[in-house]
């Protein structure tokens, strides 16, 4: 019988979009556009890629479409870099402005790969500030929902970077690297002449191309090659090789980035709380500047009621200013399709950047923690709430997060300790380093027996039938009126905890409200 | 993102579908796993899908706990009632497993209800001594109640181990009766016995 979970979150819903040209031997049919996983791409966006063990995934633009033989679907990709990938080149240049990624460029391997199309995790929005004529200038809207700017570019061949963009890089035509000129967009998957010349000439080779450049990614470069480059052309990814490159690929650069990791946030504290207040007078003056479609259908205020927050919170708002958690400009966290928690928390746990966070109201998401993380941190992370369970407070929720380092993790877990972060319930957020339960460990489990002598006389399949037979009992066993003392026990205890629940509960509120003692 | 907040309710309501169609089972032995669940409650509807819940925080002997996705709220409701009226055994007996119907907050990936305020948070200024120090106190309560839980769990293991034992006293005490009963048919006592009394004991015989 079908598993609903699987069939929902396994097979991604996909649809090809605009037809383009087709390879050779008919093998290959080029797409200008494509919808995966509910979101639509067109060929030269940008978009996330991501690899199990990365901590950031990788920002490329889709320069070629297509699906081969077998129904494979690939994309060819032009990567950007983040300045910690080529830190080492960097030395005489202009410091990489914030959130600033390059394109890369030059001929040698990392200016493109050919990915499996289902390694895309998201759309990214990258704008150019290049002051090239050619480039469209971006609007202030434009940048302040912006993921990343670019405006040079790194040579892969000779490790320089150049804030000339030239005719064309990696056969694409500057006009598709710089933004789109107002109306172009829609014609841009259209592909009219511009691309034409170099992508059907490469469209030739690309079936033999294709093959040996997947395997290519798994060759031993050249010691010469920076480790930049040589990571970088393991940036290729096949879904099914992502847990074998993981060990390898973990940690390679280590705790130092963070410098390229958050859109544009003022660097101050009030700052960006100014910031979020004005975006929500903004979004709530229903302006449309921002978002015009989110907003316009939007009754005011009904998201983003600023106007009426608790009222136990208004009165601690003359000393501090009480921000709501918006989404995150440019939210990626749709995109996360990482690999199960059950291995990254254990990884976590292992380097340092696992938090437990308690006391929030037990209706939040993992998203608003993410969300809450970013904008009382400047951290990114990633969320998972722990369920409830049989001996869970009812009312109020834990999480466990995986921060980016363990620097971030150790960052927040001392700020919740010194500092009071006060939540919408009236609680404290708390934080501390997750201390899990050893795996494996066994577990004891009381009211369940075997007869030693009856089980040996018994035949293994017997017993085994034995035991995994689940039945309602009948009234006229032994075993039923055992089991009726079990589900007094059952009772019982649940009334010991919902006492102690409403007492912690009574004790909370006395606690808020009682003056310090002397 | 994309179609925004239609999006996000349509999420919302489907996953509150969800929710309505799911049973919660705890006091569910370490031996249970996905499939003998499955086949378990297999008795009552059709499974959609079984989510065991992961125990990465408690440190002590607590007792699995799962999800259970029923095909209709019908069905989850069916489950939830049978398990109440009559001890449900799985993989072991005689202690019965427990239902009941699940809530949002059983589920880590639960999506947020757009109707509801998002979650708002400030720092307090240290300035600010009496809020601040109510907040401090407050986050230490939270390890208190930790600790209290703690104990509490401790407590409830240890009166399940007395149970235990009673019953295993209970139940060695029922097997010895009866396995007297049958060595004395199995001898011949049996028979010797009825002989001299003049009775039938064929009727005894096809008992035991």
């Amino acid at each position: 019988m079908p598993d609903p979970e699987q069939v929902d979150t396994g097979a991604a819903q996909f649809a090809w979009g605009k037809k383009r040209g087709r390879g050779k031997g008919m093998n290959v049919q080029f797409y200008g556009s494509f919808a995966y996983d509910g979101t639509e791409y067109s060929l030269y966006d940008c978009v996330y890629l991501y690899k199990e063990g990365e901590p950031e995934p990788f920002i490329g633009k889709l320069i070629k479409i297509w699906e081969q033989q077998g129904s494979r679907r690939r994309v060819k990709i032009l990567w950007f870099f983040r300045p910690i990938e080529i830190r080492n080149f960097l030395g005489e240049y202009e410091k990489p402005l914030k959130n600033e990624i390059f394109l890369a460029s030059g001929e040698g391997i990392g200016v493109t790969d050919v990915n499996p199309l289902e390694a895309i995790a998201g759309k990214c929005n990258v704008i150019c500030i290049s002051k090239d004529q050619r480039n469209r200038q971006p609007s202030d809207e434009e940048l302040k929902v912006v993921d990343y700017i670019f405006y040079r570019t790194f040579d892969v061949g000779s490790y320089t970077i150049s804030d000339e963009i030239g005719e064309t890089i990696a056969g694409v035509e500057a006009t598709y690297i710089f933004n789109f000129k107002e109306g172009l967009s829609d014609n841009a998957a259209d592909g009219r002449s511009a691309i034409n010349g170099p992508s059907e000439k490469s469209s030739h080779t690309v079936d033999l191309v294709l093959e040996s450049e997947l395997v290519l990614g798994k060759e031993v470069r050249k010691a010469d090659l920076s480790d930049a480059l040589n990571d970088r052309s393991s940036k290729r990814m096949r879904l099914s090789d992502a847990s074998r490159m993981q060990k390898s690929d973990m940690g390679s650069y280590g705790t130092e980035e963070k410098a390229c990791a958050i859109a544009t946030t003022p660097s101050t504290d009030k700052a960006k709380l100014k910031l979020d207040n004005d975006l929500l007078r903004l979004k709530k003056g229903s302006t449309g500047k921002l978002k015009p479609d989110a907003v316009a259908d939007r009754p005011a205020g009904e998201t983003f009621n600023t106007s009426t927050p608790d009222l136990s919170l208004q009165k601690r708002q003359n000393t501090n200013e009480t921000v709501e958690m918006p989404k995150r400009p440019g939210d990626t966290s749709k995109w996360f399709v990482g690999p199960p928690w059950e291995t990254r928390i254990w990884e976590a746990q292992g380097q340092g950047t696992l938090v437990l966070l308690e006391n929030f109201d037990l209706v939040h998401t993992s998203e608003e923690i993410e969300d809450l993380i970013f904008h009382c941190f400047k951290k990114k992370c990633a969320a998972r709430m722990i369920e409830w369970s049989t001996f869970s407070c009812p009312y109020h929720g834990r999480a466990l997060i995986i921060c980016k380092n363990r620097g971030d993790a150790e960052e927040i877990v001392n700020k919740l300790k010194a500092n009071v972060l006060m939540l919408s319930n009236g609680r404290p957020l708390v934080g501390r380093m997750a201390n899990l339960r050893p795996p494996g460990k066994a577990c004891k489990f009381y009211g369940h027996y075997f007869i030693e002598k009856v089980r040996r006389q018994m035949q293994r399949e017997e017993a085994r039938n034995a035991v995994s037979t689940s039945h309602c009992s009948q009234p006229n066993t032994l075993e039923f009126e055992m089991g009726i003392e079990w589900m007094l026990l059952h009772e019982k205890s649940a009334s010991w905890w919902r006492e102690l629940h409403e007492e912690h509960e009574e004790e909370v509120k006395l606690t808020a409200r009682a003056p310090p003692k002397k | 993102m994309g179609s925004g907040e239609e999006g996000d309710r349509k999420a919302y309501k489907e996953f509150m579908e969800k929710v309505k169609r799911t049973v919660f089972i705890d006091y569910l032995s370490p031996m249970v796993t996905v499939p003998i669940l499955k086949t378990a409650i297999g008795q009552f509807g059709n499974v959609l899908g079984v989510h065991l819940i992961p125990n990465w925080l408690e440190q002590g002997e607590v007792p699995q706990c799962a999800l259970v996705e029923m095909e209709s709220e019908t069905q989850a409701r069916c489950v939830v009632s049978e398990m109440s009226a009559l001890p449900f055994m799985i993989s072991g007996m005689p202690r019965p497993v427990r239902a009941q119907l699940a809530r949002e907050e059983m589920f880590c990936d639960r999506p947020r209800n757009p109707d509801r305020r998002r979650m708002k948070a400030h720092w307090v200024d240290p300035s600010d001594a009496e809020q601040f120090e109510a907040g401090q106190r407050m986050k230490q309560l939270v390890s208190k109640h930790d600790m209290e839980s703690g104990g509490l769990l401790q407590y409830q293991l240890e009166e399940e181990e007395k149970l235990a034992e009673q019953q295993q006293e209970v139940l060695k005490q029922n097997y010895e009766k009866h396995e007297i009963i049958e060595g004395i048919v199995q001898d011949g006592s049996l028979a010797r016995l009825a002989e001299r009394y003049k009775m039938k004991i064929s009727d005894y015989q096809s008992v035991v």
